[in-house]
């Protein structure tokens, strides 16, 4: 786990309802409208009062920017008008940035009449804090490079005050109370693009943030039942949820991404920096899309973890009826046991032999009892007719993709 | 010191962790050092722990905290830090306030925030942090630390247990025993390598360790491995413009496929994503590559760059092929033994009990402190002294006259049932003690044995 964005929604809330009692004065003017999947538009208002009383702004929530210039902001005149536009893209697919996804997340809120558009981000560098702020925020604040004032604040120091006050004085408890709440949350960054004021009070008119997921579990009281979205695009599948429902229960590193189910190279890939390699040695070689899928473990998995693991990965080389290669890839483990992570893959491969006609696997792994493993899954593989071939530290790497391609037929950059 | 290690270095290990502090004492003989595991930290558990040295096996001490491991080994300086995620940043803190000069901390999904307070601890006091996220890091033929370098089979091939010339750096620890073994083929092998870990703001920075690196004149030329995500790099390349780098740095970024994926993939690293187009492997390894660093096209040229480098440096002079050590032989079989006396020991000049030497005893003259010294392995207080003797006194007629009720007390003291403690009482029975019982019966016995009638018996 990692650094995750959370939706824009998701950010508000945590800000509306954690917000810091010694900044009470500062505390911006929060009011939204959460729209997701299965909400009812015509039951909104009635939860939501103000949505009917005047303009209403409303965004896609959908983890990307730039929403602006493509067309996924609109400023409406009733609440009428609004629907009307979300149900036009509601639940449509969409191309962003190379990823394309389904439009279901909405955000709904008051318009706010305002003259300047500020700009306010925290992030982390190594040992400090940074508050970075400009008078031109807005869409096309990447241009403002000059105008943004950067405060480095030291880690175990709070921001001085003058220097907050020289930002702007009417916005000075706001962002005190922000900042405190950007450090004691786990957001390793939080950006407000733009942020207005006007004579009732601050206004956050847009909130990206990301969260730290390896804090959560001491932001339970805090984070409450936050779902950490993923990215656009990014639905899960069957098999990815179980994969990584199998990785939160246990203490080793059990990963799967899919990439694509019709690809021909599948990988399971011992060791989350080997994993990056193979995935780069293989793109390196064919077209990207015959990469099936990243996956990664390590941190010694059980037996019977890896037999799970293996057979999720198998039920779905079963559905893909063209010839594939499976690479059972791996550096030389520092303190993974081959032979026992080994025989889960051997459980896995005798469940499924039968339907496995068109598969053929390349192993190179090595570490401790490393000849055990690989004698035993190449003795399993013969024995269950599957053809296969293992490797062990003597074969560079990657050398193994290679061999898988060749005996696909791919030939390197075709 | 520009090398982290020597081969006199120490380490406390935090966590019973016995296979990997076995692993490091099988280092230690290959390299032909002394154990360098001073004690481990239980906060559990203060039983030793049974260990190898070669085939010998004896016990390593183990303490509750990190205080007493300070108190009782002030030259062990390396603390090797196998507490979990949720555990570790105290462990790390208080090392740090302990004045340890190197941690390592292996858990993986440490809360970045907290990895950044240690980082700011550490620059106020000098301690170099190692990890978290990490297997740690190897000074060839000195001192490893926990699994680094895995398997003896693989060290030995990876030649772990002499020094080389090169220094390496990487962020994964699983790819850091993969590279030592590359470079190992294709140089003299690492002096010292180190696994930075793969998060996003590791303990320690690639570019600290190639500065130590550019000092230490026993390491002739550097390799790094990196992955996407991050701007570290950005650091690497100005050092080199600057030529604060001026030893071959041969140096690769992982992640190129990453533009290649139809969604965001978080690859096995915390690290591992790109913030932005500057993050990217691609923008990494051109940088590097323009700054003057040994870039291959590819991971899978990186052999051909080393192999190249090392030769030319030896064509120049500069570092020549070593000299192999012959290896002592580690045992394949190694049986623990099946009793141990952690009580008293009779090695040395006096016998001791606990660690304390018998002299003492026998000076104090108290019977009842010595028991307690031997039983429960500490000094108890004077009133529990005074009560254990009152207990003494008021058994000390039971001696061999009552033997067989004493037995049966014991017994039932220890929790036994009323069967087995009345058999512990009857089968204590012997010519000394209920000796009339005893013969009386050896003498029926014999009259069954000859068939002699009862009135038989008794009028012979």
């Amino acid at each position: 786990m990692a650094q995750k964005p959370i939706r824009e929604t998701q950010a508000k809330a945590l800000i509306r309802d954690q917000w810091p009692q010694e900044y009470a004065a500062g505390k911006p003017a929060i009011r939204f409208a959460e729209i997701d999947g299965s909400t009812d538009l015509l039951a909104l208002p009635h939860n939501h009062p103000w949505l009917t009383e005047g303009k209403v702004v409303a965004k896609v929530d959908e983890l990307f920017g730039k929403r602006g210039k493509l067309g996924y902001v609109q400023v409406a005149e009733t609440w009428e008008e609004t629907k009307i536009w979300m149900e036009g893209l509601r639940k449509t697919t969409a191309t962003v940035a190379g990823r394309c996804g389904v439009l279901e997340h909405f955000i709904v809120e008051p318009f706010v009449e305002h003259e300047e558009e500020l700009y306010l981000a925290f992030t982390c560098e190594r040992t400090e804090d940074v508050i970075l702020f400009s008078r031109k925020g807005g869409m096309d604040v990447e241009e403002q490079g000059a105008s943004i004032v950067r405060i480095p604040v030291p880690l175990g120091t709070e921001p001085e005050l003058s220097q907050l006050q020289g930002l702007d004085t009417k916005l000075t408890a706001t962002i005190r109370g922000l900042f405190s709440l950007f450090r004691s949350l786990d957001l390793p960054s939080v950006e407000f693009n733009p942020i207005a004021v006007n004579a009732r009070g601050v206004y956050l008119l847009d909130c990206v943030a990301r969260v730290d997921t390896c804090a959560a579990f001491r932001q339970r009281s805090t984070w409450g039942l936050l779902s950490i979205p993923e990215g656009f695009g990014s639905t899960r599948t069957p098999e990815e949820l179980f994969i990584s429902d199998l990785d939160a229960k246990s203490g080793s590193s059990l990963k799967f991404v899919l990439l694509h189910p019709q690809g021909r190279i599948w990988t399971m890939v011992a060791g989350g920096g080997a994993s990056i390699i193979y995935a780069d040695a293989i793109t390196a070689q064919v077209d990207p899309k015959e990469l099936a899928n990243y996956g990664e473990w390590s941190g010694n998995p059980s037996t019977d973890e890896m037999e799970a693991y293996t057979g999720k990965i198998l039920s779905l080389i079963e559905k893909n009826d063209r010839e594939q290669a499976l690479i059972i890839g791996g550096g030389i483990a520092n303190f993974t046991d081959v032979a026992r992570t080994f025989a889960g893959v051997i459980a896995a491969l005798e469940d499924h032999a039968p339907k496995l006609k068109n598969l053929k696997i390349f192993v190179r792994r090595a570490g401790p009892n490393d000849r055990r493993g690989l004698k035993a899954l190449q003795e399993a593989c013969n024995r269950l007719r599957i053809s296969c071939v293992t490797h062990g530290a003597e074969l560079p790497m990657t050398a193994v993709v290679s061999e898988a391609l060749s005996a696909l037929h791919l030939t390197p950059d075709s | 010191m520009s090398l982290l290690f020597s081969p006199t270095t120490l380490a406390i290990v935090y966590g019973r962790k016995m296979v990997s502090v076995q692993r490091m004492l099988d280092f230690d003989v290959l390299a032909g050092r002394k154990p360098s595991v001073a004690c481990i930290v239980d906060p559990v558990s203060s039983a030793p722990q049974k260990t190898f040295f070669g085939a010998k096996e004896f016990l390593l001490p183990v303490v509750r905290t990190l205080k007493e491991a300070r108190e009782r080994f002030p030259q062990a300086d390396v603390l090797i830090n196998f507490a979990s995620q949720r555990s570790a940043g105290a462990v790390v803190l208080e090392g740090i306030a302990r004045e340890v000069r190197v941690i390592a901390t292996i858990a993986e999904g440490v809360p970045e925030s907290d990895t950044r307070q240690w980082i700011v601890e550490a620059q106020r006091s000098g301690t170099t942090l190692i990890g978290p996220a990490t297997v740690g890091a190897v000074t060839a033929g000195a001192f490893r630390v926990g699994d680094t370098g895995g398997s003896t089979e693989h060290l030995i091939a990876s030649k772990l247990h002499r020094a080389g010339c090169v220094g390496y750096v990487g962020k994964s620890g699983g790819m850091s025993n993969e590279l030592y073994r590359m470079i190992a083929e294709h140089s003299s092998g690492i002096a010292e390598g180190v696994a930075i870990g793969g998060d996003r703001n590791p303990g320690s920075t690639l570019l600290s360790h190639i500065l130590r690196y550019q000092e230490e004149p026993s390491i002739a030329m550097i390799v790094m491995t990196s992955e996407i995500g991050g701007r570290e790099e950005e650091d690497i390349a100005k050092a080199l413009k600057e030529k604060r780098i001026t030893k071959p740095l041969i140096a690769w970024v992982a992640g190129t496929s990453a533009e290649h994926f139809p969604k965001d993939v978080q690859f096995g690293h915390a690290g591992a994503w790109a913030a932005s187009s500057a993050e990217t492997a691609q923008a990494k390894n051109q940088l590097l590559k323009k700054a003057g660093a040994l870039v291959p096209q590819r991971f899978e040229g990186l052999p051909e760059i080393i192999a190249k480098t090392y030769e030319a440096l030896k064509a120049s002079g500069r570092v020549q092929d070593p000299m192999e050590p012959i290896l002592p032989e580690l045992p394949s079989d190694r049986r623990s033994a099946h009793v141990q006396c952690t009580i008293s020991d009779d090695r040395g000049a006096e016998a001791t009990y606990g660690s304390t030497p018998i002299s003492q005893f026998i000076h104090d003259g108290s019977l009842v402190k010595t028991l307690a010294r031997l039983w429960w392995k500490t000094d108890l207080t004077q009133e529990a002294l005074t009560y254990l003797e009152m207990i003494l006194v008021a058994v000390a007629d039971h001696g061999p006259a009552v033997a067989g009720a004493h037995n049966a007390i014991v017994a039932a003291s220890a929790d036994k049932d009323t069967v087995s403690a009345l058999c512990s009482g009857l089968l204590t029975i012997g010519p000394r003690f209920g000796g009339a019982v005893d013969a009386a019966a050896r003498a029926f016995f014999d009259a069954h044995a000859r068939g002699l009638r009862p009135k038989n018996l008794w009028t012979q």
